[in-house]
C-alpha cells in the first residue's frame, strides 16, 4: 500500500481527528493512541461502466426509473440463464493489469448463496477460489462479483480487496482515492461514490504496538466519500483505543457498524452471528472463463496512461507538486491539459490557466471540463496569443470567459470585437496625445508633482482602446508624453 | 374402462400415417390438411386424456386449428413451410412457452405463465410446429414416476394402473398413446430415456450443450438437457435437428455444427445383409447383472443378438465406476437444484402466501408451494454444499464425475456405441413406489452415468414382457460419444436410424436415393429370411403371445407382429424378444441393497431422519448418523425397513 501522493483527504486531518473522538478534550488520549496500532483492509466494489448488466442486454442507468429495465435474466425468471458480458472481463483485465495483478488465464464463476430481497435468483454470481486477478502492486486481491445492490440486481461490480496494511484514516481515504482515479483513467467505472459506483467498507481492528496478532476487527459500511472514510476510521480508532484502556476490549465485537454521517460517529448495524454460510459451488451455467495471452496483451497495449505514470511525467515537465496533484486528479482534467501542451502551449501558462479562471470558472458554474465550450486547441492558440503579444493578458481574460461559455475560436473573437493589440508606437502616441489634449486640468496637476495621476491618464487611454493598448507600450509613451513639456 | 393399450380402438389405424415425414408428404401432396390432422389429433386427445391425465394444459381448439389453418392457406399458394409444418407437438411443462401456464408441475408456479418462449419452444415454432399443450411432470423433474406432480397422476397407456415413467412422464405417455405426434422432454438422469422405455416411445436424450437451455426451468443446470419423444427414430432424429444449435442466451450451447440428421436415412430397400457391418458395439457388463428384471435382461440379450446377426461386432465392456454414479448423481444434482430453486420466493411471481414480514412470506410461500419431494432435495442439496460438507459429498461427487466421463470415454474409444437397458425394469405400478423413495432413486441406475458424462443416448423399444393388461415395453438404451448424435451415434442415425426407418415407411421415403437394382433384391431377399424366421418362431411360442411394438399396432387383438399395412420399423430388434417369457419379478434386490449400503445413502437417509440445523459441526452430526440404526438396517433385505421412519418426515 503507498500513498506517498496523499493529498484529497490530507487537509482535514487535525480537526476531524479531535472531533470524532469520543473524548476529545486529552491530549493524553492523544498519547494514549499512540501507544496502539490499527490494523485497516479496504474492500471495495467498483461498480463497471458497461452499457448493459453483467449478463443480460438490459442497459444499465443509474437513476432509472424502477423496474424499466429489466428482463426475465436480471428478474430471476424460471427458465432464464446468464451469459457473462465480454466487457466485463476486459475491464477485469484492465483494472488487474493496471494494479500490476497477477491474471489467471482460466477463472471460473462461483454461486455464493443467501437470500436477500434485491436477489432474485437467491444467489449471486461470484468468483471465489479462482479469481480473474490477484496479487496485485498494491498489495489488493481482485475477485469480480456480480449481483447486489437496491434495485440495481445484474449489474456487475468488481471487487478489490486490500491487505489489511494500512494503519490510518488518511492513509485509507488515499488507497480508496488513487482506486477512484485510477478506474476512472481506465474509463471503467465512473467511481462516482455518491451514486454508489465506489463503495468502500473497512475493516479495523487495533492491536497494542508490537503485538502480532490481529485484534478483533469490526466492518463499517456507508462510507460515500473520502473524507468519512478517513473520518470513520479515525473515530473507530478512537472507540476501540478507549474501550482498550478502559479495561473493556472484550466489548469490541465482530460486527457490521455505521457511520452516521450526521453524527460524526459509527452505530451497530449487525452482529455476527459466526460466519455465514454461502454454500458456495462452481456455477454451472456458465463455462470457465478462459483468455489468452494475445487477449492480456492486447489490453496491455492499449492501457491508458496511468495516474502514477501522469503524475511522473508532470513532474518532469517542471511543474510544482501542487500542479500535477490538481492537474492529474482528474483524468479529463488531465487530458484537457495534455491536449493543450499538445499544440505547443507553454507548460507553466497553461497550467496557471486550467487552475486559476478555467477552475474558478467550472466551480461557479458547477461545470466539469467536459462541458465547457473551450477547447484546448483555443487555450493553446490563447496562449500563444498573448504571449506573441497580439491581445494583452487582460483581453485575454475576456476572450476566455466568452470561449468557455458560448465557444467560438480566439481568432473569431479577437476579429469581431477589434481586439487586437495596439504596438504601433505612432497609433498610441496619437491617442496619448488626444488623452491629454482633453484632459488639461489633471495634466496640470500632474505636472504640479501629483504623479499619481499617470494611473488616471493610462486608464483613459485604456478606455479609448478599449484596453488594446500594449500597456508596456502605452506606459513609456504615457510618461515620454508626460514628462516631455514639463 | 376399455383398455388402452396401442392396438386398440381409440389407436390409429396406421401409426406411419401419422409420423412427420408421411405427414408432410400428405400435406404438401394435399392429400389431406393440416386442419384435418389437427382435428384427428385433438379427437383422439380428448377420448383418451380422461385415462391418461398427461396434459397439464391443453390449447384451445381454436387456437391450433386457426395455426393450422394459416398453415394450410401457405400450402395451398406455394408458400414455403417448415420442416414440422403441421406436426402436433406436446411440451413438458417444465419448458416455457409464452402462451399457455408453464408450471414445472409446481403449485408454487400455477397459472404462472412466461413472458417468453423458450428457445427449443422457439424453434419449433419457427419450423412451422403447433405446440397442442403442456404436459405433466414430476415436480420440476424431481421424480421418475411422474407421480410427484403437484396437479395429477399420469397413467401408462400399456397398463392404465401402472406409471408412465418421469419425470417426462406425460410427454412419454402422449406419444405413445397418440395425442400428439412428437414431444418435448427433459432428461437430468434419464427423465426421457427411461419414460420412453415404460411407455415404448423412442427417447432422445443430445449431449449436454447441443439444445439450448434457455426457457428450461433448471432443476440440476450441469445436467439438464432438453430431450425429443417421437414414434419413430426419425421422428425423434427431425425434432432434435430443428431444436439443436447455439444459442446466445445460453452459455453451455455449444457452437457445433449441427448435421442434418435427417439427410442421413435410407430407404430400406437399400439395406445390405449385413446393413450394420463394422459397427462396433459394447455391451455394458454391469447393466446385465443381478438387480435388473431377467426379462428385461434376456430382451436387451436378444436385441443384442440380433445387432449381431446384422453385422455388428458385439463385445463385452465393462465400466467399474458405473455403480458410483448414482449416489454421485444424486448428490450434484441435489446440491444444484437446492441453488436453482431458491429464486422461487414468491415475490415477483408464482403463487404467493402472504406474510407479516418478508421471511415468513419467503417461508411460507416455499412451505405451501414445494411438493414434498422437492423440500426433501433442496434440503439434502443445501446440506451437501454446506461448510464441512462440501468436501465429503460435493467434491468428491465431482471426482467421481471426472472418473465416469473418462471411463465412458475409454470405452467409446474403442467401440462406436455402448449398450445398456434403459432402466432395469418395465413399468411399474402407480403408488409402489411412491412411498420408498430409495428405490425409485435406484431405478435411476441406467441412466444417470449419462448424464454425469453429458454424453447423447437413444432409447430404442427392444421387445415386451408380459404383464399388466397385456404386455410392457422394454427399452434398450445406446449411447453414442459427444455430439455424436448424428455421426457417431450415427453408427445408429446412420446405419440403424435409416434402416429402422425405411423398415417402417417402406419405399416411399423423401430421401430416395438411386441404388442398384440387385442390392434391393438382396435386400428383400433377408428381410424376407428375416420375416420368415420369425414367423416360424412366432408359430412354435404361439402360446406365450408376445406383443411387439408399440407404433404399429396390430389390427386385431391377436397380435401378429406382421400386423399392420407397413412392417414394424422395430421388428428387427423387437421381434427379437421372444419365447420364455416367464412370469415377472422384481430383481431390484440388490441393486436396493447396495444402493443402500452405501455410506452416502446412509447420510442422506439419516438426512432426512434429522433436522438440519445451521452452522453445526462436522462431528455432532455425524454422532447420530451412527447412531440412528441405519448401520444395522444395511444388513436386512428389505428396504422398507428404512423407510418407514423416513416416511414419518413427510
Amino acid at each position: 500500500m503507498r500513498s506517498a501522493e496523499g493529498q484529497t483527504a490530507t487537509q482535514e486531518k487535525q480537526q476531524t481527528q479531535l472531533k470524532a473522538s469520543p473524548k476529545k478534550e486529552s491530549a493524553k488520549f492523544e498519547e494514549v493512541l499512540k501507544n496502539y496500532e490499527a490494523v485497516i483492509g479496504i474492500e471495495t466494489h467498483v461498480q463497471l461502466s458497461t452499457h448493459t448488466k453483467a449478463f443480460c442486454s438490459c442497459p444499465y442507468n443509474y437513476g432509472a426509473q424502477p423496474n424499466t429495465s429489466i428482463c426475465p435474466i436480471c428478474m430471476g425468471l424460471p427458465g432464464a440463464l446468464p451469459v457473462l458480458n465480454s466487457k466485463v472481463i476486459e475491464y477485469a483485465v484492465k483494472v488487474g493489469l493496471a494494479l500490476n495483478c497477477k491474471l489467471s488465464l482460466s477463472s471460473k464463476f462461483d454461486r455464493k448463496q443467501y437470500f436477500y430481497p434485491d436477489l432474485p435468483k437467491g444467489y449471486q454470481i461470484s468468483q471465489f477460489d479462482i479469481p480473474i486477478a490477484s496479487g496485485g502492486y498494491l498489495d489488493v486481491d481482485l475477485p469480480l462479483e456480480f449481483g447486489g445492490g437496491h434495485r440495481k440486481f445484474g449489474v456487475p461490480l468488481l471487487e478489490i480487496v486490500s491487505e489489511p496494511d494500512m494503519r490510518t484514516g488518511i492513509e485509507a481515504a488515499e488507497y480508496a482515492a488513487e482506486l477512484q482515479r485510477l478506474v476512472r483513467y481506465l474509463g471503467v467505472s465512473n467511481g462516482n461514490m455518491q451514486e454508489g459506483s465506489l463503495r468502500c467498507d473497512v475493516n479495523i481492528s487495533i492491536r497494542p504496538i508490537g503485538q502480532l496478532e490481529f485484534g478483533t476487527k469490526v466492518e463499517i459500511k456507508n462510507l460515500n466519500s473520502f473524507s468519512s472514510v478517513s473520518r470513520a476510521i479515525d473515530f473507530e480508532i478512537s472507540r476501540q483505543v478507549l474501550l482498550h484502556t478502559q479495561g473493556q476490549a472484550n466489548q469490541i465485537v465482530q460486527e457490521t457498524r455505521l457511520w452516521e454521517e450526521g453524527a460524526q460517529k459509527t452505530v451497530t448495524m449487525r452482529k455476527k452471528e459466526g460466519l455465514a454460510d454461502y454454500r458456495y459451488f462452481p456455477e454451472p451455467d456458465l463455462p470457465g472463463v478462459t483468455i489468452s495471452e494475445e487477449y492480456i496483451n492486447g489490453i496491455r497495449n492499449c492501457l491508458p496512461e496511468l495516474p502514477e505514470m501522469k503524475r511522473r511525467r508532470y513532474e518532469k515537465l517542471g511543474l510544482s507538486m501542487q500542479d500535477v496533484l490538481f492537474l492529474a486528479n482528474d483524468i479529463n482534467v488531465a487530458a484537457f491539459f495534455d491536449a493543450t501542451i499538445g499544440t505547443g502551449a507553454d507548460v507553466k501558462l497553461a497550467a496557471n490557466w486550467i487552475m486559476g479562471d478555467i477552475a474558478a470558472y467550472m466551480k461557479n458554474e458547477k461545470l466539469s471540463i467536459t462541458d465547457i465550450k473551450l477547447t484546448p486547441k483555443e487555450l493553446g492558440e490563447l496562449i500563444a496569443s498573448i504571449k506573441g503579444g497580439t491581445i494583452s493578458g487582460k483581453i485575454g481574460k475576456e476572450i476566455l470567459f466568452e470561449l468557455m461559455a458560448k465557444g467560438g475560436t480566439v481568432e473569431g473573437l479577437i476579429k469581431e470585437k477589434d481586439l487586437v493589440q495596439i504596438v504601433d508606437p505612432a497609433e498610441i502616441e496619437k491617442i496619448v496625445d488626444k488623452v491629454l489634449a482633453a484632459n488639461p486640468k489633471q495634466l496640470e496637476q500632474f505636472r504640479g508633482g501629483k504623479t499619481k495621476l499617470q494611473g488616471f491618464f493610462a486608464g483613459q487611454i485604456m478606455k479609448e482602446t478599449k484596453g488594446k493598448a500594449n500597456p508596456g507600450l502605452l506606459n513609456k509613451i504615457l510618461l515620454e508624453k508626460l514628462n516631455a513639456k514639463s | 374402462m376399455p383398455p388402452l393399450i396401442p392396438g386398440s380402438r381409440l389407436f390409429h389405424r396406421s401409426a406411419a400415417a401419422l409420423q412427420i415425414l408421411t405427414t408432410r408428404k400428405s400435406l404438401l401432396s394435399r392429400q389431406t390438411s393440416t386442419v384435418d390432422l389437427a382435428k384427428s389429433f385433438l379427437d383422439r386427445l380428448r377420448r383418451t386424456e380422461p385415462h391418461l391425465n398427461s396434459f397439464l394444459h391443453v390449447s384451445p381448439d381454436e387456437a391450433i386449428l386457426k395455426q393450422a389453418e394459416e398453415l394450410d392457406n401457405k400450402i395451398k399458394n406455394n408458400e414455403a413451410v417448415g420442416p414440422l409444418a403441421g406436426v402436433l407437438v406436446g411440451v413438458k411443462d417444465n419448458i416455457c412457452t409464452y402462451d399457455m401456464p408453464s408450471t414445472a408441475g409446481s403449485r408454487l408456479l400455477e397459472n404462472y405463465r412466461p413472458p417468453f418462449d423458450a428457445t427449443a419452444v422457439r424453434k419449433l415454432r419457427e419450423s412451422g410446429a403447433i405446440v397442442v399443450g403442456k404436459t405433466n411432470l414430476d415436480e420440476f423433474g424431481m421424480g421418475s414416476t411422474t407421480e410427484g406432480s403437484g396437479y395429477q397422476v399420469t397413467a401408462n397407456p400399456w397398463d392404465l394402473s401402472r406409471v408412465p415413467g418421469g419425470s417426462s412422464g406425460g410427454s412419454a405417455a402422449a406419444v405413445s398413446a397418440r395425442q400428439c405426434m412428437v414431444a418435448l422432454g427433459s432428461d437430468t438422469g434419464g427423465s426421457v430415456r427411461q419414460p420412453a422405455s415404460f411407455c415404448g416411445v423412442v427417447g432422445l436424450k443430445p449431449t449436454y450443450g447441443r439444445v439450448s437451455r434457455y426457457g428450461l426451468v433448471a432443476y440440476a443446470s450441469s445436467l439438464d438437457v432438453i430431450g425429443c419423444f417421437g414414434s419413430s427414430v426419425a421422428d425423434a432424429g427431425i425434432l432434435l435437428n430443428s431444436i439443436s444449435g447455439h444459442d446466445k442466451f445460453d452459455a453451455t450451447s455449444s457452437k457445433r455444427e449441427v448435421p442434418d440428421y435427417q439427410s442421413q436415412f435410407v430407404a430400406i430397400d437399400y439395406l445390405e445383409s449385413k446393413p450394420l457391418k463394422g459397427l462396433r458395439v459394447g455391451v455394458i457388463r454391469e447393466t446385465l447383472e443381478n438387480g435388473v428384471d431377467s426379462e428385461v435382461i434376456s430382451s436387451v440379450r436378444d436385441a443384442v443378438s440380433h445387432l449381431e446377426e446384422l453385422g455388428c461386432t458385439v463385445t463385452e465392456v465393462s465400466l467399474p465406476s458405473f455403480s458410483l454414479g448414482l449416489p454421485a448423481y444424486y448428490i450434484l444434482a441435489l446440491s444444484e437444484s437446492s441453488s436453482n430453486l431458491s429464486r422461487y420466493d414468491g415475490v415477483r411471481y408464482g403463487k404467493q402466501v402472504p406474510g407479516d414480514e418478508l421471511n415468513s412470506l419467503y417461508g411460507d410461500s416455499r412451505a405451501q408451494g414445494f411438493g414434498s419431494e422437492v423440500k426433501m432435495r433442496i434440503l439434502m442439496g443445501t446440506y451437501a454444499l454446506s461448510a464441512g460438507y462440501y468436501d465429503a459429498y460435493y467434491k468428491r461427487a465431482q471426482q467421481v464425475r471426472t472418473i465416469i466421463r473418462s471411463s465412458f470415454k475409454e470405452a467409446l474409444d474403442k467401440n462406436d456405441i455402448l449398450i445398456s437397458p434403459a432402466a432395469p425394469s418395465v413399468a411399474y405400478k402407480i403408488g409402489e413406489k411412491k412411498n420408498d423413495p430409495l428405490a425409485m432413486y435406484a431405478g435411476d441406475i441406467m441412466t444417470v452415468n449419462v448424464n454425469l458424462a453429458g454424453l447423447p443416448a437413444l432409447v430404442l423399444p427392444c421387445g415386451f414382457v408380459e404383464g399388466g393388461s397385456g404386455s410392457l415395453p422394454v427399452g434398450f438404451q445406446m449411447i453414442g460419444a459427444a455430439f455424436d448424435e448424428g455421426r457417431d451415434l450415427s453408427p445408429v442415425t446412420d446405419k440403424l436410424w435409416k434402416k429402422f426407418y425405411k423398415l417402417q415407411f417402406g419405399a416411399d421415403s423423401t430421401n430416395t436415393v438411386a441404388k442398384v437394382k440387385e442390392r434391393e433384391e438382396a435386400t428383400q431377399k433377408s428381410l424376407d429370411r428375416i420375416k420368415q424366421r420369425y414367423q416360424e418362431e412366432d408359430a412354435r411360442n404361439k402360446s406365450r403371445q408376445v406383443q411387439f411394438c408399440s407404433k404399429v399396432p396390430p389390427p386385431s387383438k391377436k397380435r401378429s407382429f406382421y400386423g399392420g399395412t407397413s412392417v414394424p420399423w422395430l421388428m428387427l430388434l423387437a421381434c427379437c424378444c421372444q419365447q420364455h417369457l416367464q412370469h415377472k419379478k422384481w430383481l431390484l434386490k440388490k441393486a436396493k441393497l447396495e444402493f443402500i449400503n452405501s455410506r452416502e445413502v446412509k447420510n442422506i437417509a439419516a438426512m432426512k431422519n434429522k433436522v438440519v440445523h445451521r452452522n453445526h459441526s462436522v462431528s455432532s452430526t455425524r454422532k447420530p448418523i451412527v447412531n440412528s440404526g441405519f448401520a444395522a438396517s444395511s444388513s436386512s433385505s428389505s428396504s422398507s425397513k428404512i423407510t418407514k421412519p423416513i416416511q414419518r418426515r413427510f
